[in-house]
C-alpha cells in the first residue's frame, strides 16, 4: 500500500490504519507517520493538536529507544489517534451532549481564559457548590455501588434498585442545576434504565447489571473529570460515554441480555469484544481471522472491512484495559487486636529508643556528622512507621452509617413520613474499639431526630417546608477529633417546653439569666424529656443524658444548635482513639502524673488573700466569687517534697459544677499525648489513678482520675474514716 | 491458743495444696537468687527475662511491697519487692539488684510481673532426689508459698511457688487493700 503524505489531504483514519500495518522496526515508515501526523495537527483544532502532539512525541520516543517494548508504544500511540479521531468527530457536529460541552469549551476558551478556567465548567458554575456536589455525589455513587453489589447476589431486592435510582436522580438534579449537562444526560440515561429494573421490565442480571456498573463508573469518572477540572486540569471526556448512553438507551440490540448465558463477562479475544460490543458480526470477524496470515489480527478485521478502524482501535484499547486491570479489591488480614496493641506498643518504645539514640551526646557532638546523618534517617523511618501503626487500627465510619441509613428508612416508613437521608463522609475513619461505642448514642440520635424532629407532612406544608424532611448525617476529622453531626429540618427544640420542664425540676429558676445555649443544654440533664406523649407533640430530649454520658465515656462531648421550626443539630465530638490521651504533664514533689486534658478546666497561682480555712481543717480558695475546696496531691498520694503553700504552688480546676476542686501541685510541666495503658492485672484498680503512660523518656507516668481523686479527697476529709493521711 | 485447731488448720492447708505439688516436684531447671543470705529457686519456665534494676514509678495508695511500675518495652507492668513481701528488711538497690520478670499463670489471664531480688546467682537442674516438701513450721510461718526445698550442694535453697506467692486471693486482697485504704 502507498500513501502519498505530501497530498495534505490524509486524514487521521489513514495514520490510524498506516499505525496498525505498521513494522515496528521500519523507521522510515514511522517517520512518514510523524510528518502526516504534523501535518494533520497543523490544520485542526486546538483539543484535537494535544493528542496529537502527545503521538510525535511518542513516536520520536520509539525512535530513539527504537527495539524496546515497541507494542506499549504502537498500542499508545495509536490511543491517542483515536482520541483525537473521537475528538474530531465530535466537534463535527454530531449531537451528543458531551460533544455539546466540547464545543462549549472551544467557545468559552477564549473569553474565559482571563477568568482564568478554561476546563469545560459552565462559566457560571460556583466552585464551592460544585466541590459539594462532588462529595455528595461520591457518597450517592459508593451508596449505589453497594446497592449494585446487593444486586449481584439478590437481584430481587427492590430496595437496592431504589438506593441505585435515587442516586441517579438526586444526581441528574443537581447536575442540571448546576449545569452539568454530561452528567446530567449520563444519569438521566441511566435512571430511565433503571426504572425498567425498577419495574420489573427487566432484572438486573448478566448484561443489564453490568450495563449498571458501567454507568456507575462513566458518572464515577464525569465526576472525577469535575474535580480535576476544578483544580484546573483540563476536561477530558471519559471515552464510550457515548456508547454507553447509547447502550442505555437500547441494550437490547447492543445483544446485551439479562441472563447470565446472554452476556458472559467481557471476553479476551479482539474479534470476541467486537462481535459482544455489537461492532461486528461474528461470521465476517472469523473469515477475517481464517485469512489473516501472518498480520495482526487488527489489521486483517479492518482490511476485510467486518468493522471500522475506530472500532478496532476501542477495541484494541479495551482489550488492553482488561487484560491490564487487576480487580480493584482492596486484600485484607485479619489479625487478632491483642496482637495489634502489642505492635503499636512495640513501636511506641521504638520511638522512644531512637529518641534516645539520637539526643544521645555522641550523636548531637558534630563530631560524626555521618553518624547524626544516619540516626535521622533512621528516625523518619521509624515515625512513618509509628503513623502507619495508628491507623492499623482505624476503620471507616462506614458500617455505622449503613446502619443508621436503614435505621431511617425504617422509622420513616413506620412513621409516614418522607425523609431525605443524606450521609455525608462515611469514610472518616475513627478506632475500631470506638465503632461499636459510637453506634448506640449515634442510633439514639438519629432515632430523636426522625421520631421527634421531622414534623409529619402536612404540618410541614403548612409552614412552607418541602414535604420531606432531612436529615443529614456528616462525619469529619477536625482538630485530632471526629466530629459527627446529625441535623434535621424539623422544628426545632421547644424552648419555652424546655423552660418549663426545667423550673419543674428545679434545674433553673426562671428562664430568664440563661443563655440560650446554656437552656437547650439542659435537655443533656438526667431525666429531662420534653417528649409529651399524650399529644406527641413534643420537644427533643428523650433520654439524652444517655446520649451525654456514652459520648463521655468515650471522652468526647455532645453539643447542639437549634433554630425553632428550621431544624436542629447534635454534634458528638470524639476523639480518634480512645488510646491517645491528650494530657498535662504535672509535677508534685518528685513524682510526675498526667492530668487528661478534658478534665482542666483552669488552673491559677492563687493570692494569699484568696486562701482561706473552713473550721480549721477544710482548706478553701475563692476564685471569682466561687468557693472551692483545695485538694493537696501531696497529701492524698503521700509525695515528699510537694509544694505546701498553695501560693506558691499551682492550682488547677477540676470537676464542673459543684463537684468542683481546686488540685494543689507543684507546676505544670507541657502538654501531651499519651498512650493510655492499665497498669496490669496484678495491680488492678486504683483509686484516683486510671491508669500509666509511657513518657518520653521511657518511664511510667500515671494519669490520673480526677473523680477518683475528688473520691478519694471527700473520704479522707472524713474525720471517721480518715486514718493517717498526710 | 487451741493447739487441736492449730494443727487442724495447718493440716488443711497442706491437703489443698497436695495435688499441686506433685507436678512440680518432678524437677527440673530453677533460677537461683540471693536475698538476704538466704538461697531461692524459681521454676525457670516462669521466668520470662533479668532486667537490671531501672527507674520505677512509685504507685500510690498500695501496699508497700509493690514498689511501682515498670515501663517493659512498651507494657507497663507492676514490680513486687520480694524482701517486703516476705516481711525481711528493706535493703537499698544496689550494683547486683535487679528485677526477675515472671510469667505468672492466673485464672483467667496470663500476668507478667516484675520481682525485686538482691541478686541472681545461676540456672541449676534440681532432680526429684534432691527436693524434699517444705518443712512445717506452724502457723506462724506461711509455707503455701513454697514448692519444695531444693538440697544442692549440700546448701539448701528454698523453692518457690511464685504463682502461690502472688496468688488470686492475694492480688484480690491487694486490689481490695487499694480501694479501702484511707
Amino acid at each position: 500500500m502507498e500513501w502519498d503524505m505530501s497530498r495534505g489531504n490524509v486524514t487521521l483514519n489513514d495514520i490510524a490504519a498506516l499505525i496498525v500495518q505498521i513494522e515496528p522496526t521500519d523507521l522510515e515508515e514511522l517517520a512518514r507517520v510523524r510528518r502526516a501526523l504534523h501535518a494533520v495537527a497543523e490544520s485542526s483544532s486546538p483539543s484535537v493538536r494535544r493528542p496529537m502532539a502527545e503521538a510525535i512525541k511518542k513516536i520520536d520516543q520509539m525512535m530513539e529507544e527504537k527495539g524496546s517494548d515497541s507494542s506499549g508504544f504502537f498500542a499508545d500511540i495509536g490511543a491517542l489517534i483515536e482520541e483525537a479521531i473521537d475528538v474530531m468527530e465530535r466537534s463535527d457536529g454530531e449531537e451528543t451532549p458531551f460533544s455539546t460541552l466540547k464545543r462549549d469549551q472551544v467557545r468559552t476558551s477564549g473569553q474565559s481564559a482571563d477568568a482564568g478556567r478554561f476546563n469545560g465548567l459552565p462559566p457560571e458554575a460556583d466552585p464551592a457548590l460544585l466541590g459539594e456536589f462532588i462529595s455528595e455525589s461520591r457518597d450517592l455513587i459508593a451508596g449505589a455501588e453497594i446497592a449494585l453489589l446487593e444486586l449481584e447476589t439478590d437481584p430481587e431486592n427492590t430496595e437496592a434498585v431504589n438506593t441505585i435510582f435515587r442516586a441517579f436522580h438526586t444526581i441528574k438534579g443537581t447536575s442540571a442545576f448546576l449545569g452539568l449537562d454530561p452528567i446530567s444526560a449520563l444519569a438521566h440515561g441511566a435512571e430511565s434504565f433503571l426504572s425498567r429494573i425498577r419495574d420489573k421490565e427487566i432484572r438486573c442480571t448478566g448484561g443489564y447489571a453490568d450495563l449498571a456498573f458501567r454507568s456507575v463508573d462513566a458518572l464515577k469518572d464525569l465526576i472525577k473529570n469535575i474535580q480535576d477540572a476544578l483544580g484546573g486540569e483540563p476536561m477530558a471526556a471519559p471515552e464510550g460515554l457515548d456508547d454507553l448512553m447509547a447502550l442505555l438507551a437500547d441494550p437490547e440490540t447492543a445483544g446485551i441480555l439479562g441472563e447470565a448465558g446472554g452476556a458472559p463477562e467481557m471476553p479476551l479475544r479482539l474479534g470476541d469484544i467486537l462481535v459482544a460490543q455489537g461492532k461486528a458480526d461474528r461470521e465476517e470477524i472469523e473469515a477475517a481471522a481464517a485469512d489473516q496470515g501472518d498480520q495482526p489480527i487488527g489489521l486483517a478485521i479492518v482490511r476485510s472491512e467486518a468493522a471500522s478502524l475506530t472500532e478496532v482501535g476501542r477495541a484494541l484499547r479495551k482489550q488492553r484495559r482488561l487484560v491490564g486491570a487487576e480487580p480493584a479489591v482492596e486484600s485484607s488480614v485479619r489479625v487478632r487486636t491483642d496482637r495489634l496493641d502489642r505492635l503499636i506498643d512495640i513501636v511506641g518504645e521504638l520511638v522512644i529508643g531512637h529518641s534516645i539514640v539520637a539526643q544521645d551526646e555522641t550523636v548531637n557532638s558534630g563530631t560524626s556528622p555521618e553518624l547524626q546523618r544516619k540516626v535521622n534517617h533512621a528516625g523518619k523511618i521509624v515515625r512513618q512507621m509509628q503513623g502507619l501503626c495508628m491507623s492499623i487500627r482505624m476503620v471507616p465510619l462506614k458500617a455505622t452509617f449503613h446502619k443508621i441509613a436503614r435505621l431511617v428508612r425504617d422509622l420513616a416508613r413506620k412513621r409516614e413520613i418522607m425523609i431525605d437521608f443524606i450521609p455525608i463522609g462515611e469514610d472518616t475513619e475513627i478506632d475500631r474499639n470506638m465503632v461499636d461505642l459510637v453506634n448506640d448514642p449515634l442510633v439514639h440520635l438519629v432515632r430523636n431526630a426522625v421520631d421527634h424532629g421531622i414534623e409529619p407532612p402536612e404540618e410541614r406544608e403548612k409552614s412552607g417546608k418541602p414535604k420531606a424532611g432531612t436529615v443529614l448525617l456528616k462525619a469529619y476529622h477536625s482538630g485530632g477529633n471526629v466530629v459527627v453531626e446529625i441535623s434535621d429540618d424539623g422544628r426545632g427544640l421547644d424552648r419555652g417546653k424546655i423552660i418549663e420542664k426545667a423550673i419543674a425540676k428545679g434545674l433553673i429558676n426562671s428562664g430568664m439569666g440563661h443563655s440560650e445555649s446554656e437552656l437547650i443544654h439542659l435537655i443533656f440533664q438526667p431525666g429531662f424529656s420534653t417528649a409529651d406523649k399524650v399529644t406527641d407533640i413534643s420537644g427533643r430530649g428523650v433520654g439524652l443524658d444517655v446520649v451525654r454520658k456514652a459520648v463521655e465515656i468515650l471522652r468526647g462531648r455532645v453539643d447542639v444548635s437549634s433554630e425553632p421550626g428550621r431544624g436542629c443539630t447534635f454534634s458528638v465530638r470524639l476523639p480518634l482513639t480512645m488510646a491517645i490521651t491528650d494530657g498535662m504533664l504535672i509535677k508534685v514533689g518528685n513524682q510526675r502524673y498526667i492530668l487528661p486534658m478534658v478534665n482542666i478546666n483552669m488552673s491559677f497561682r492563687p493570692e494569699a488573700g484568696a486562701l482561706s480555712t473552713v473550721v480549721g481543717r477544710g482548706e478553701i480558695v475563692i476564685l471569682q466569687g466561687k468557693v472551692m475546696p483545695i485538694i493537696r496531691l501531696h497529701r492524698l498520694f503521700d509525695i515528699r517534697g510537694a509544694v505546701e503553700d498553695p501560693a506558691q504552688g499551682l492550682l488547677i480546676i477540676i470537676g464542673d459544677g459543684d463537684q468542683c476542686c481546686a488540685l494543689l501541685v507543684d507546676e505544670l510541666v507541657e502538654q501531651q499525648q499519651v498512650v493510655a495503658k492499665s497498669l496490669g492485672a496484678g495491680i488492678g484498680k486504683i483509686r484516683g489513678i486510671s491508669g500509666g503512660a509511657i513518657l518520653g523518656d521511657g518511664r511510667v507516668g500515671l494519669i490520673l482520675d480526677p473523680q477518683g481523686i475528688v473520691a478519694l479527697a471527700r473520704q479522707a476529709s472524713n474525720p471517721v474514716t480518715a486514718k493517717g493521711v498526710g | 491458743m487451741n493447739n487441736r485447731t492449730n494443727t487442724t488448720m495447718a493440716k488443711a492447708g497442706q491437703d489443698a495444696q497436695g495435688s499441686n505439688r506433685v507436678r512440680a516436684l518432678e524437677g527440673g531447671k530453677y533460677l537461683t537468687f540471693l536475698m538476704a543470705n538466704e538461697k531461692y529457686g524459681l521454676e525457670i519456665l516462669k521466668v520470662r527475662e533479668i532486667i537490671g534494676m531501672m527507674d520505677i514509678t512509685a504507685v500510690p495508695t498500695i501496699p508497700a511491697y509493690v514498689r511501682g511500675v515498670i515501663n517493659l518495652r512498651g507494657k507497663v507492668i507492676p514490680v513486687i519487692d520480694l524482701r517486703l513481701k516476705f516481711g525481711m528488711e528493706a535493703k537499698e538497690d544496689g550494683q547486683r539488684t535487679c528485677i526477675i520478670v515472671v510469667n505468672l499463670t492466673r485464672t483467667l489471664q496470663d500476668l507478667t510481673m516484675g520481682i525485686i531480688v538482691d541478686e541472681v546467682a545461676d540456672v541449676i537442674n534440681i532432680g526429684q532426689s534432691q527436693m524434699e516438701p517444705p518443712p512445717s513450721f506452724g502457723v506462724n510461718i506461711r509455707t503455701d508459698f513454697i514448692l519444695g526445698m531444693g538440697k544442692v550442694d549440700h546448701r539448701v535453697m528454698t523453692l518457690l511457688d511464685i504463682d502461690r506467692v502472688l496468688s488470686g486471693e492475694e492480688m484480690a486482697i491487694l486490689d481490695k487493700a487499694a480501694q479501702t485504704k484511707e
